[in-house]
C-alpha cells in the first residue's frame, strides 16, 4: 500500500493544498516527495499528516485487504467466464475506483477492467480503457505486460481486426516459456479462435484441443464449452460431420444445463450450419425460425440468423422475398455494409440474375478481403478460379488461385 | 529427307502437342471443379464463442 498516494488522495478529498497540510509538520517539497512515493517519511510525520486529514491507518489497511480480495474474485470470475459475478464485482469496485488508484492494485484492476469490457463487447469503453492502459504501461511488471498483449489480442479479435490480433499473439509466442500458468488455457483459446477466423483449420484444431484439455484439467467448464464450440465449428468446416454433430449435441445439452443461454444460441446457429453442409436445408429452415424467436431483434446475431434463414429458404425452394424485405427494413434503420452485401447476394441468387458472379468479383471479394473475412473471400476466390478456368482466362484464374493458396488453401 | 516429308512430320508433331495441351487444360478445370470449398457457394456470417 502506497502511503504517499493515500495522503494525496485524502488531501484532495478534503480540498486542501499542500501548503495547508504541510503547515507545522514538514516542508512543501518534503510533502511533495512523500505524495509521489519517492521518499519514505519518518513514522511520526506519517502519523501527523494522517491525523490532520482525519484518517485512521488501520481502517485503510482493512479496506486494502477487502479490495484485494474483491479484485482477486473479479480476476477469478474473468478466468471462468462468470459474467454475473463479474458484473456485480465490477460495480462494487468501480464505486471505490478513487481508493484503488491510491494502491498497488491499480494495474491489475485496470487490466481486468479492459478484459471485462471486451467480454461485454463494449467497444467505446474498451477503447478508452486501452488508452488508459497505454499510459500505465511504463509501470507494468513482466507478467502484466504479457497479460496486456493477450487482452489486446482479444480486443482486436472483438473488432474483427484479425491481422492485428495475430501480431499481438505472435509477440507472446516469443515469450511462450513465460506464460503465467493460469493463462495457458486462455492463450491456447485465443489462438484457436483467431486461427478459425483466419481459416487456418488444422492449426486452430491443435490449439482448441490444448485449450479444452487445460480447461478440463482446471474444471473451467464454461470456457471448456467455448473451446468445444470452436472445435465443433472446425470439424464442420473440415467435413468431419459425425464428430461435429456429436459435439454439438453435448454442447447444446450442457449450455442448457448451465444456463448459458447465449452460448446455447451460438451453438444452435453453428449446428444449423452443419445441417446445411449435409444438405438438410428444410430442417435448418425450421430450426432457424425457432432460434429467431429467442433473439433480440436489434442484434447482429438476429440479422445473421435472418440471412441464414434466407439461404435455407432458397435452397428448400421456399419463397424468401418476405425475409429479404425484412432485412432491407432493418438496413434502412441501421445500415451495415456486410449485411447489405449478403442480402444483395441472396437476392441475386433468389432471382437467378446473371450478374451474380460479377457482383461476387466486383463487390464482395474486395469487401471481404479488405475487412479480413478470410473464409468468405476464399470461397469467392475458389468460385472465380473455376469460372475463369472454364473461360480460359488464365491470368485471372491464377490471381484468385494464388490468393486462395496464400491464405492456407491448397487449390490446384 | 524430302521437304514434303519434313513438313508432314512437323504437322503431325504439332497436332499431338496441341492435343496434349488441351487435355492438360481440361484436367486443370476438373480439379478445381471438384474442390470441396465449392459445396456451398456462399456461407452466412460466422458466429464464434466470446473472445
Amino acid at each position: 500500500m502506497n502511503i504517499g498516494s493515500v495522503i494525496k488522495y485524502y488531501r484532495t478529498e478534503n480540498n486542501m493544498t499542500q501548503l495547508q497540510l504541510a503547515d507545522g509538520i514538514c516542508s512543501i517539497s518534503h510533502l511533495s516527495k512523500i505524495e509521489s512515493n519517492s521518499y519514505v517519511p519518518h513514522e511520526s510525520t506519517i502519523e501527523a499528516l494522517l491525523s490532520k486529514l482525519g484518517v485512521q491507518w488501520h481502517k485503510e489497511e482493512e479496506r486494502h485487504k477487502r479490495l484485494e480480495r474483491q479484485l482477486g474474485e473479479f480476476i477469478d470470475s474473468s478466468l471462468h467466464y462468470d459474467m454475473e459475478n463479474m458484473r456485480k464485482l465490477y460495480d462494487q469496485l468501480e464505486s471505490e475506483n478513487d481508493a484503488i488508484q491510491t494502491t498497488d492494485l491499480v494495474n491489475q484492476y485496470e487490466l481486468y477492467k479492459f478484459r471485462y469490457y471486451i467480454y461485454e463487447i463494449d467497444q467505446p469503453q474498451a477503447e478508452r480503457q486501452k488508452n488508459r492502459l497505454e499510459q500505465l504501461i511504463g509501470s507494468f511488471s513482466a507478467p502484466e505486460k504479457w497479460l496486456y498483449q493477450l487482452f489486446l489480442s482479444a480486443y482486436y479479435s472483438m473488432l474483427n481486426k484479425n491481422e492485428k490480433s495475430l501480431g499481438c499473439l505472435e509477440l507472446l509466442d516469443q515469450g511462450i516459456q513465460s506464460i503465467p500458468q493460469k493463462f495457458e488455457g486462455e492463450y491456447y483459446y485465443q489462438k484457436a479462435r483467431l486461427m478459425i477466423a483466419l481459416d487456418r483449420l488444422e492449426v486452430s484444431a491443435y490449439y482448441a484441443e490444448l485449450a479444452a484439455q487445460f480447461y478440463q484439467l482446471h474444471h473451467n467448464y464454461i470456457r471448456l464449452m467455448h473451446a468445444q464450440l470452436l472445435l465443433a465449428i472446425n470439424y464442420t468446416r473440415r467435413n468431419l460431420h459425425v464428430q461435429a454433430s456429436g459435439l454439438y449435441e453435448v454442447l447444446k445439452r450442457n449450455a442448457c444445463l448451465t444456463g448459458q443461454t447465449e452460448l446455447f444460441h451460438q451453438t444452435s446457429y453453428n449446428h444449423i450450419e452443419l445441417l446445411k453442409e449435409t444438405g438438410e436445408y428444410e430442417k435448418a429452415y425450421d430450426l432457424l425460425r425457432d432460434l429467431k424467436e429467442s433473439l433480440p431483434v436489434d442484434s447482429y446475431f438476429y440479422l445473421a440468423v435472418l440471412l441464414s434463414e434466407v439461404e435455407a429458404a432458397i435452397e428448400s425452394g421456399i419463397d424468401a422475398t418476405r425475409l429479404i424485405a425484412e432485412i432491407r427494413a432493418f438496413l434502412q434503420e441501421k445500415p451495415d455494409e456486410q449485411v447489405e452485401i449478403y442480402c444483395n447476394y441472396f437476392e441475386k441468387r433468389n432471382f437467378s440474375q446473371p450478374d451474380l458472379l460479377s457482383y461476387c468479383e466486383q463487390i464482395m471479394f474486395p469487401f471481404f478481403r479488405k475487412n479480413g473475412y478470410i473464409k468468405e473471400s476464399k470461397k469467392i476466390a475458389a468460385e472465380l478460379v473455376t469460372y475463369y478456368q472454364q473461360q480460359k482466362e488464365w491470368e485471372k484464374a491464377n490471381f484468385y488461385r494464388s490468393y486462395y493458396n496464400r491464405n492456407g488453401g491448397n487449390l490446384l | 529427307m524430302k521437304m514434303s516429308k519434313k513438313i508432314a512430320i512437323a504437322a503431325l508433331l504439332l497436332t499431338v502437342l496441341a492435343g496434349t495441351m488441351d487435355q492438360m487444360e481440361e484436367t486443370e478445370v476438373k480439379t478445381a471443379a471438384v474442390n470441396p470449398t465449392d459445396a456451398r457457394p456462399m456461407a452466412v456470417p460466422v458466429i464464434l464463442p466470446p473472445a
